[in-house]
């Protein structure tokens, strides 16, 4: 077993792996859809438990907001499009 | 109304009165229903942040949301169709949600809630059938509408837990 120290060929590389930027996929309060139906739909798309979608839906009703995942870009899109396919108002934001 | 859950899994809505088939159906007849909730009612919050963003969304998610509510949107006529054509003599109808169509009626419950809403002016849903003195005709039908909807998509959900 080795124990001679990595050496990295181009250390840029690795510092713009570390910048990119980090998305989260929210989604607001309505006043139309059913908290049950919010529910339901957190549990399809994101596979999470009833507790916890109903821990998130809670959340949007109460604070007018959830943020439901965080991630790349791609990934974050196609979780806004799945979320407006069910009739949700669902946005991108970067945090960083 | 009222509605029993199939040991095949459909949905049977049956004992539905004459006059609410009317109810039931008139909106679900009108043709630009998906169209106006995609290009307003989604659109407003999507994101602020880029707008390279919204241009795609526009141009490439646009397109395949309104032929996803329109697949949809068919569907759920194909299924209220038993109401038009049964013996018109008939004073109670009845119609069937089959399991294979229910992912389409929960979104079509939605965007027809949500179109009569936006139409009407109504802001909020819940408490609101014993206080609504001062809400004009047209918009005591549409609330009584969404209410029917609320209904039936409350019945999907359950029948989906099960």
């Amino acid at each position: 077993m080795t124990t001679e120290p990595l050496i990295l060929e181009n250390p840029e590389t690795v510092m713009e792996l570390e910048l990119e930027p980090v998305w989260q996929v929210v989604v607001h309060d309505d006043p139309i859809n059913l908290m049950s139906y919010v529910t339901m739909v957190f549990q399809k798309i994101f596979g999470f438990s009833k507790e916890i979608a109903e821990k998130k839906m809670r959340e949007v009703h109460v604070q007018g907001r959830s943020t439901l995942w965080s991630g790349s870009r791609e990934e974050g899109e196609l979780y806004v499009e799945k979320l407006q396919g069910y009739l949700l108002t669902a946005a991108l934001e970067q945090i960083f | 109304m009222n509605c029993s859950l199939q040991p095949n899994g459909d949905l049977l809505f049956q004992e539905i009165d004459f006059s609410l088939v009317t109810l039931l159906t008139q909106p679900l007849q009108q043709k630009e229903l998906s169209s106006q909730i995609v290009n307003e009612y989604l659109f407003q919050k999507l994101t602020k942040q880029d707008p390279l963003f919204s241009q795609d969304w526009k141009e490439y998610i646009v397109p395949e949301l309104q032929a996803l509510f329109s697949s949809c949107h068919e569907k759920v006529l194909t299924d209220l169709a038993a109401l038009e054509y049964e013996n018109p003599s008939k004073q109670l109808r009845s119609f069937q949600i089959p399991l294979a169509h229910r992912d389409a009626w929960l979104r079509m419950m939605s965007i027809v809630r949500l179109s009569l809403a936006a139409e009407h002016q109504i802001t909020e849903v819940g408490h609101h059938l014993c206080d609504h003195a001062s809400f004009s005709s047209a918009q005591e039908k549409a609330l009584l509408q969404i209410e029917i909807f609320s209904l039936i998509q409350q019945s999907l959900i359950e029948a989906e837990s099960q």
